[in-house]
């Protein structure tokens, strides 16, 4: 995976229009945004978790972590 | 700069605080940085930036399949199958928690193709059969 300009190493997308957050079910349609959110995506292509931050709560990492050991 | 913060402000006010209604701005002096100037110059496009989703696909090594296979067929525009659209579940809405089972169906996560900040698009489909994939929705501050 190449590193992006800012030497991430995962692809920073931009979605203007905010239809994959729509798609997703986290396009908050007042304020014109997307809400935090964070799925796990397996080789198959289905989800395999989600979590929806509560208003000013991240995810945790280690949960993120925890779902994809949980792939393996 | 300052009229770009009173926005994300306001904005956060709009939104569901379990905080009580206290707000919590915050604010990334770098922020400009990462923001095309062509995308804020004034109160318009600096919504319209906000309005944008900022998704981070944070592409992890964990399924142990083959390294070099690298699907290269994305058409160059950004697209969303909408016929897999979990989304509008009812309980699935903002606020609810991780869930270990989907609410939705068929689990299947609404396929994308989007541009991305190295100038070139991604797309979900990419990394099937190849890469477990973490897809953030982060909305460009706080």
């Amino acid at each position: 995976m190449a590193a992006t300009a800012r030497g991430y190493p995962f692809p920073i997308l931009y979605n203007k229009k905010g239809d994959v957050a729509r798609a997703y079910g986290v396009y908050n349609q007042s304020a014109a945004y997307a809400n935090p959110a964070v799925f796990v995506v397996d080789t198959s292509g289905s989800v395999a978790w989600e979590h929806r931050a509560s208003a000013y709560h991240r995810t945790p990492l280690d949960d993120i972590i925890a779902q994809l050991e949980k792939l393996n | 700069m300052v009229e770009k913060y009173r926005i994300g402000l306001t904005q956060l006010k709009a939104s569901p605080s379990p905080l009580g209604g206290r707000v919590r701005v915050g604010v990334k002096s770098h922020a400009s940085n990462i923001v095309p100037n062509c995308l804020i110059p004034n109160r318009k496009h600096l919504v319209r930036f906000w309005a944008a989703v900022a998704l981070a696909l944070a592409v992890l090594a964990l399924a142990a399949c083959g390294s070099a296979a690298q699907p290269t067929d994305e058409a160059p525009v950004a697209t969303v199958e909408p016929a897999t659209a979990p989304a509008a579940t009812p309980g699935s809405g903002y606020g609810s928690t991780g869930a270990a089972a989907p609410e939705t169906q068929d689990n299947i996560a609404p396929k994308f193709t989007l541009p991305s900040a190295a100038g070139d698009f991604v797309s979900l489909d990419s990394f099937a059969g190849d890469r477990n994939v973490v897809l953030v929705f982060y909305r460009g501050f706080w």
